[in-house]
């Protein structure tokens, strides 16, 4: 099944630059859709599709639409901010609320109108769980979140969308900054997460796209150049560029 | 290499030095001036000085009418500018676009922030005073102090929300936040100690101004607790102001001069 129907999607910056040049894609449910390829290539653009974050940046021009379960999200109409409770958003650093762990973990979800102590302290167990955190932060829940190390943060990043529920996860380059035991970490807690959510990840390395993905599209300067569900990009890319560049001859 | 990093050391500790002795010069005066008056005019500052009304054209009694009418000036100051200023900080930072007009609204501010005090004293009599018909009371006073100070609040409070980084917003926002929500939440409340100093500043300001209220509310110095209008407000200060300017020196007795200084305090 497809969780998200990517069709004709084209963008253009106020500054003029062609982000997203007519990309298609149909994102499969449940599993680890990684998006990779040089800088500049549109992959964030295209996250920030996803959950209409691009609205807060100036766009000159857009066209084609991204469903997600049959709706155009692109939809002036849309509530965006349903849509970004159902699909979270880790960003490449680790940005912590200026409050308690548990106060970031709590943030959305007293936004959505969640009262009750009993829910807050279930999700937030649970989230840190998912992120594979719990046990160093369960002590310290009502410390400050920037007194964390930045591993730590980033997990708690992710716990943070987590604890909304959302149906799909977004992931772009959230582990550039880590050392690798805290990337270890990270994608092992994304092995996990991929039976319940759908999520994109942005690897900051091709070797990462070759750990994680279940599936995998090269960008490239604003072009998805290719898509393969599976592994095949990595063992038999199709294109001459995709092959140039999962093989290090790129440049 | 143990050459050049002694040559450092010596070339911090002279800096160090100088810096020490900079501060020294700058903070000593402060501190000496403080001391000699308080040595030589301490026993002059009494409960009757504090809670006393004014005699003999100022030049004896109290000073409670001052420091009332200082009190009630600074708090209706308050009341308007702080919300305004506040309101009107965040508008520029978080929902304001960056285009000529806005930034043509900065500068504005900006500017006004450097006009002298008397210009808005006599924009104050003109508008509130004579115009709006509210006479020389609390009202017209506050309302031009407000005017004054409100360029201050306005852009020391931009200033600090401007501060607050932008990834706060962006991650509030992400996880369905309203802009709203996260200015509420987030973006005020790591802003406040910005702002906080911006409201010192200007309410600061506001209290030790002579000018706008000499035009406009003056009637807190004559000799009896501000109540509603005043029959005669200038002639008592003007009174004092050039009794001061004509006999400088005869008349400034060292026990008097914590009076003076309080007056000042009050006043200025
Ligand atoms: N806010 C913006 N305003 C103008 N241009 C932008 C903006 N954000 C990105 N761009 C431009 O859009 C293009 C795609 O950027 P994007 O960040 O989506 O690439 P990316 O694939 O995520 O790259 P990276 O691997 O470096 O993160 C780039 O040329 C970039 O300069
Ligand atoms: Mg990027």
């Amino acid at each position: 099944m497809d969780k998200i129907l990517i069709d004709s999607l084209s963008l253009q910056y106020a500054d003029g630059t062609e982000s997203l040049r007519n990309v298609s894609l149909a994102i499969p449910e449940k599993a680890i859709t990684v998006l990779f390829g040089p800088a500049g290539g549109g992959k964030s653009t295209l996250l920030r599709c996803l959950n209409r974050l691009n609205d807060l940046t100036e766009v000159r021009a857009s066209s084609g639409k991204v469903l997600i379960d049959g709706e155009n999200v692109l939809d002036p109409k849309t509530d965006v901010i349903a849509l970004r409770r159902k699909v979270g958003m880790v960003f490449a650093r680790p940005v912590v609320l200026p409050m308690s762990i548990r106060g970031n973990l709590t943030y959305g979800l007293e936004l959505a109108g969640e009262t009750r102590r009993s829910r807050l302290d279930e999700a937030v167990e649970r989230s840190l769980r998912l992120a594979a955190i719990w046990d160093e932060v369960k002590d310290r829940l009502d410390e400050p979140a920037i007194a964390l190390s930045g591993g730590q943060q980033q997990r708690v990043c992710l716990a943070r969308v987590l604890a909304l529920q959302p149906e799909i996860v977004l992931l772009d380059e959230p582990t550039s900054g880590l050392d690798p035991i805290s990337t270890g970490k990270v994608e092992a807690a994304l092995q996990e997460l991929k039976k319940d959510y759908t999520i994109i990840l942005v690897p900051h390395s091709v070797q990462q796209a070759g750990r994680t993905a279940d599936h995998a599209a090269f960008f490239l300067q604003g072009e998805l150049v290719e898509f393969q569900p599976g592994h095949g990009i990595f063992t038999n890319p199709r294109d001459k560029r995709t092959e140039d560049y999962v093989t290090g001859r790129f440049g | 290499m143990n050459h050049s990093s002694s040559t450092r050391n010596l070339i911090q500790r002279i800096g160090f030095g100088a810096l020490s002795v900079l501060a020294f010069v700058t903070v000593a005066p402060i501190i000496g001036t403080a001391l000699y008056i308080l040595w030589h005019g301490g026993s002059a500052i009494s409960w009757e000085f504090l809670s006393g009304f004014p005699r003999d054209g100022m030049r004896a009694g109290g000073i409670l009418p001052a420091i009332v009418g200082t009190f009630y000036l600074t708090v209706g100051t308050a009341i308007f500018s702080v919300p305004l200023g506040i309101a009107a900080a965040i508008y520029l930072s978080e929902y304001a676009p960056d285009n000529r007009w806005t930034r043509l609204i900065r500068i504005a501010i900006i500017n006004l922030a450097g006009i002298p005090s008397v210009v808005y004293g006599l924009f104050g009599l003109g508008l509130f005073v004579i115009f709006l018909k509210f006479g020389t009371s609390i009202l017209a006073a506050s309302l031009t102090l407000s005017i004054m100070t409100l360029p201050v609040i306005i852009s020391t409070s931009e200033e600090a929300l401007r501060s607050v980084p932008q990834a706060f917003r962006t991650v509030s926002i992400s996880v369905g936040a309203t802009r709203w929500q996260t200015i509420r939440r987030i973006v005020l409340k790591e802003a406040l100690p910005g702002i906080l100093t911006g409201v010192i500043l200007g309410l600061e300001r506001a209290a030790g101004e002579t000018a706008p209220i000499l035009f406009t509310g003056a009637a807190f110095f004559l000799p009896q607790l501000p109540n509603s209008h005043s029959t005669r407000p200038w002639p008592c200060l003007i009174t004092f102001l050039s009794s001061r300017r004509k006999y400088p020196t005869c008349r400034f007795k060292f026990n008097m001069a914590p009076r003076w200084c309080c007056w000042f305090l009050c006043w200025e």
